[in-house]
């Protein structure tokens, strides 16, 4: 409804402009932002990840990214440095100093975490980005104009570009796998993962799961689930032996990301009175001086 | 300012001036062609982390806050009907005209998918303050190319004279001059109001851009005024932009300075600048970010030349006659405010922004630069182009020709 | 007339309720007492965390008559049983898609559960009875209704890598598995050979482990973990629960041992962990000294255990392990059946003869105090016992 009015005074705006008239009769131009309460989500519980790095495989395998081979990835190297998700990787899995016990590092996977207001829905100039029935957040290619702004807006930084490619460079980030899962099968990192790090279901259970594991093992859990309430909630939430920014992971407002400028947003366009009101008392001011100024002349 | 009518300048294109920013431009093109073949990464410093250079902060943010000259002097001539002003108005709206075409520019530049540029007049996601920017900056656009097509009937109108064989039009298109040139005068004040609308629309918005980037922003510049604070800067840098160019290209083409309307423009700018220097500040107590002034780093620094180079000592100096009846120091305070303006937007976009894993902190390659650099060196040449073809630039009713020119600013 | 019945009938009422609550609580604490009285037999059976009814129909089972209720004797492996009666080797992993089978050393794995987690510590939620298969609770399909017990596959690896991890370092998965090119019957044969009749070495412990403590009034604890286990029947599980198998397998060697440090600063119950578990009613002085402790010594109890029950675990007197709690020193409060007629004298190595057959226990032995010597200078003159015996010497 609010989008079909804003939609409509667009148009007016757009006329009384004498824009050139631009067809705006693209159905599926507007995003979609839904948030579900049967939305999935997945629990990853840091403290049983061995960081075998089997999920970066499954999800190279799953987006038609270079792989390799499985067996590569048992190579710890990587782990000297601090890595984030880039355009040749959608999950990556880094190390931690485990203070309770030296021996047994923490492993700690990243990815998009498919917040429940995201970011870069309400960021994306053309709306490319979609918040789906099922949870995930998902960039389309066909009407992304390459701008970044997705990038900026993120509050985990997720998204990233492909600045190599000077034809079609994509926006790449972790899609919840969501051409696996629309076939009923589990996202490639869930489904590979050994040590069942991530536990994949309704997002309602997962928290209830989540919460369970911490009452049971007080010991092994700080009760703390990380996206349980950031940024307004994620699909992805994570427990551990920390709190995740102890893990490298950003601390963020309990608010929605796009709250504060979306509010703003709405607030200078509000069904366009603000702009019409303002060329009113522009027009207006126009027309009394406009008079005085011919009195004056005569 | 009697006497005075805007008139193509007749002088030399190539000074040595010229030559050099033909070699900046040439440079930045060559720099830009890389770009096209072998994308962004391969030219710019840009990475995953630090998606905004200085192609967004300079380019864009700051290209669309100095073209706002444009718009407060339409503002004062047109809506305000101020007469007294209108030498300003023609310089004014060919920088905005050319100002927003690079702004554009520097847009499709940086887009990853250029080719997609067009996607958000058909593809619209209203919450976006991205989308809000893009639209108002295209309709705006058309806005002043409109505005600016009475300059182009009245320099063509009974002087069509195509060469060869298209001089069979010669007649036609004269016709369709002055059929565009007697609707539009009939019209021509939708357009000058729409401008303003549309100017403080997208400004504002502008400001709304970072607002989403949250945590990410540096406390000293992130808040939910930012809107504000972009238009009232905008509005403030507007006349300090235009006394600066004005001075440059009189400067330039030997022509005496417009003193008498510049320094009235600039007895507006303290008034302006308090505006803005009021909300900075009053913004700054009430969330009480002062706090991140005591620690020395370059978040505080920049703040503090934003501040005090940009607005304070400025405000002062247009307060002072002596300032506003010489032209040097006229020429120097709405420098500083164009400085300070542009720093503002390079925080906003570039310093203040920093994401959570940024590794390494983000500086502009030679690439970058020279894209940017040579953009401006374009824009520069365009518009000697244009007060040489358009009658932009008032000069002395009875002399056509300006002295000779020896020794230009450029 | 009316008032008078009324008053009757509330005395009544108030009475007898009294008299039947009275009737009620012994009752009740009887109840209570026989529950406590049923005692497992320490062979095995006091460490089935289970009632008596499950195996067995009567309520008083007996070794003549165990009234066992009808189940399937020979699958009931429980839990409890010892490392060398499970499988030598397991084989996990049947249908490995990208890694192929586990040869499993279920033996020493076993041994070595045996001085930490026990076998429960694998074989988890297991009710006596036969072993649960792992995917009676863990399913085999990641994607299912029931999340909150992971899959099967994550379960195994849990269940390996909570140990693993901490020593190996690695996560190299053909430590374990075979790589599917090389699954060949002969391979799984060899690794199967290698571990026929291997078993972990025995565990060598410290007799005495002297500690030095903060506590003023007695800086010293001695530990004689040799009593512990060998008098006192404690199994290496009851105390060792909590060590991790870096104590012995840290193969880097960078674990730092915690024995000290780790101690530092926590609270009272986790110092004292181990200790509290059965010395919750002692004083701190019990272990706390200034000196090293001696050996413990029955007779400073006031009962030599002598030569008859020196050899003896303490459990088979003390049979609930309430130490402190004296029992009485008199031999028939142990051996019932010393008395005339009962008892069968060859057990001593001494058949009487005929005529000291007939005589009461206490003509030889003063107040049926059978450690005392034996008298004969009540009947004979200038007799004495061994010299002069009252029947014939056999061997035991």
């Amino acid at each position: 409804m609010n989008k079909i009015n804003r939609r409509n005074f667009f148009k007016k705006a757009a006329a009384i402009a004498s824009v050139a008239a631009v067809s705006t009769q693209n159905a599926d131009s507007a995003s979609t932002n839904i948030l579900s309460d049967e939305r999935m989500g997945v629990l990853v519980d840091t403290t049983v990840c061995i960081g075998c790095r089997h999920c970066e495989w499954a999800c190279k395998e799953a987006h038609n990214i270079p792989a390799g081979q499985l067996d590569d990835y048992h190579d710890r190297s990587v782990f000297k440095k601090f890595r984030r998700p880039d355009e040749t990787a959608l999950t990556v899995v880094n190390e931690f100093e485990n203070q309770k016990n030296k021996l047994s590092p923490i492993f700690v996977k990243a990815q998009c975490n498919h917040c429940d207001h995201p970011a870069c829905v309400s960021a994306c100039i053309v709306g490319a980005f979609s918040k789906f029935e099922n949870g995930s957040v998902v960039w389309d290619g066909s009407k992304c104009i390459g701008c970044r702004y997705c990038m900026v807006a993120c509050p985990f930084q997720v998204p990233t570009f492909e600045y190599n490619k000077a034809i079609e460079p994509r926006i790449m980030k972790c899609d919840f796998c969501i051409e696996r899962t629309k076939q009923g099968m589990l996202p490639a990192c869930v489904e590979i993962c050994p040590m069942e790090v991530m536990t994949y279901g309704p997002r309602n259970e997962i928290i209830q799961l989540a919460k369970e594991r911490i009452s049971l093992y007080p010991n092994r859990y700080e009760n703390y689930i990380y996206g349980e309430k950031e940024v307004g909630g994620t699909s992805w939430v994570y427990i551990g032996n920390k709190k995740m920014w102890e893990f490298g992971m950003p601390k963020l407002k309990l608010s929605p990301a796009p709250g504060v400028s979306e509010s703003i947003q709405h607030g200078i366009f509000a069904y366009f009175v603000p702009p019409i009101a303002l060329y009113s008392l522009l027009g207006g001011i126009m027309w009394l001086t406009k008079k005085r100024s011919d009195l004056e002349e005569e | 300012m009697e006497g005075l009518l805007p008139k193509p300048l007749k002088i030399k294109f190539f000074t040595p001036g010229v030559i050099i920013l033909c070699l900046l431009a040439l440079n930045g093109l060559i720099f830009l062609a890389m770009r096209f073949i072998f994308g962004i990464g391969s030219v710019t410093n840009l990475n995953q982390q630090y998606p905004w250079g200085i192609w967004i902060a300079i380019d864009v943010a700051t290209g669309v806050a100095l073209a706002a000259g444009g718009f407060t002097t339409a503002a004062l001539s047109h809506v305000m009907n101020r007469e007294y002003y209108h030498v300003v108005v023609r310089p004014a709206l060919l920088t905005a005209m050319l100002g927003y075409t690079f702004v554009a520019l520097g847009v499709f530049i940086d887009i990853g998918r250029w080719y997609y540029i067009w996607h958000p007049l058909i593809m619209w996601n209203p919450n976006s303050a991205l989308f809000e920017v893009g639209i108002c900056v295209m309709i705006y656009l058309t806005v002043l190319y409109i505005e600016f097509i009475p300059i182009v009937t009245e320099r063509f109108i009974g002087r069509v004279n195509l060469p060869g064989i298209l001089s069979i039009f010669n007649k036609v298109l004269d016709k369709l001059l002055r059929l565009l040139d007697k609707t539009l005068s009939k019209v021509m004040f939708i357009f000058f109001i729409a401008g303003v609308v549309l100017s403080t629309l997208h400004q504002s918005s502008l400001g709304t851009l970072m607002i989403i980037a949250g945590s990410k922003m540096h406390p000293l510049w992130q808040t939910p005024i930012l809107p504000l604070l972009f238009l009232l800067s905008a509005i403030a840098v507007g006349f300090p932009m235009v006394i600066f160019e004005s001075l440059i290209a009189s400067r330039s083409f030997k022509l005496e300075p417009e003193m008498p309307v510049l320094r009235r423009l600039g007895s507006l700018v303290p008034l302006l600048l308090f505006i803005y220097l009021s909300f900075k500040i009053g913004d700054m107590v009430i969330r009480g970010t002062y706090v991140y002034l005591a620690e020395i780093n370059i978040h505080s620094v920049m703040f503090m030349i934003e501040i005090i180079l940009g607005v304070v000592i400025p405000l002062r100096m247009f307060m002072s006659r002596a300032v506003l009846n010489s032209p040097l120091w006229l020429f120097i305070a709405s420098t500083l405010v164009v400085f300070g303006v542009f720093i503002n937007r390079l925080n906003n976009f570039v310093i203040a922004y920093h994401p959570p894993y940024s590794v390494s902190p983000y500086f502009p390659s030679f690439g970058e630069i020279s894209v940017t650099v040579g953009l401006i060196a374009l824009l520069v040449l365009l518009y000697r182009a244009f007060v040489m073809i358009f009658p932009i630039i008032s000069i002395p009713e009875n002399s056509s020709s300006p002295g000779t020119l020896t020794n230009p600013i450029h | 007339m009316k008032n008078k019945t009324l008053i009757f009938v509330v005395i009544f009422i108030a009475v007898s309720g009294f008299i039947i609550g009275q009737n009620q609580i012994p009752k009740s604490k009887a109840g209570n007492k026989s529950k406590e009285i049923i005692v497992k037999p320490n062979d095995g059976h006091q460490r089935l965390p289970i009632e008596c009814k499950r195996c067995h129909s009567c309520d008083f089972p007996t070794k003549k008559n165990p009234c066992l209720i009808a189940c399937p004797r020979n699958e009931l492996i429980t839990i409890e049983h010892k490392p060398e009666e499970g499988p030598e080797y397991v084989i996990l992993n049947n249908n490995g898609k990208r890694y192929g089978k586990v040869v499993f050393s279920h033996l020493i794995h076993a041994q070595m559960a045996d001085i930490s987690i026990g076998c429960d510590g694998c074989h988890h939620y297991n009710i006596a009875g036969p072993i649960e298969k792992c995917e009676n609770c863990h399913k085999q399909e990641r994607k299912r209704k029931d999340i909150s017990r992971p899959d099967l596959t994550a379960s195994f690896h849990r269940q390996c890598y909570s140990c693993h991890r901490d020593w190996s370092h690695s996560n190299d998965c053909s430590y374990c598995h075979l790589p599917i090119a090389k699954e060949t019957k002969e391979n799984i044969q060899k690794k199967m050979n290698n571990l026929i009749g291997k078993t972990h070495p025995e565990y060598v412990s410290q007799p005495k482990i002297i500690y030095e403590t903060n506590f003023e009034n007695g800086r010293l604890v001695t530990f004689n973990h040799d009593e512990h286990v060998k008098l006192f029947g404690l199994t290496c599980k009851t105390c060792h629960q909590n060590d991790r198998c870096t104590k012995c397998h840290d193969v880097d060697r960078t674990y730092d041992k915690p024995r000290k440090h780790d101690l530092k600063g926590q609270p009272f119950e986790v110092v004292h962990q181990n200790c509290i578990t059965c010395h919750k009613d002692n004083s701190c002085n019990k272990c706390h000294m200034n000196e090293v402790k001696d050996k413990f010594d029955h007779k400073l109890t006031g009962f030599d255990l002598g030569k008859h029950h020196s050899k003896l675990p303490c459990d088979k007197c003390h049979t609930v392990m309430n130490l402190p709690n004296k029992l009485n020193p008199s031999c028939i409060s142990c051996h019932t059946d010393f008395v005339t007629g009962k008892f069968n004298h060859k057990r001593t190595g001494l058949i009487l003869d005929d005529t000291h057959k007939e005589l009461d226990c206490e003509s030889c032995h003063p107040s049926r105090n059978f450690a005392q010597k034996t008298v004969c200078s009540d009947c004979h003159d200038n007799y004495s016992y061994p010299k002069q015996k009252p029947g014939k010497s056999v061997t035991k």
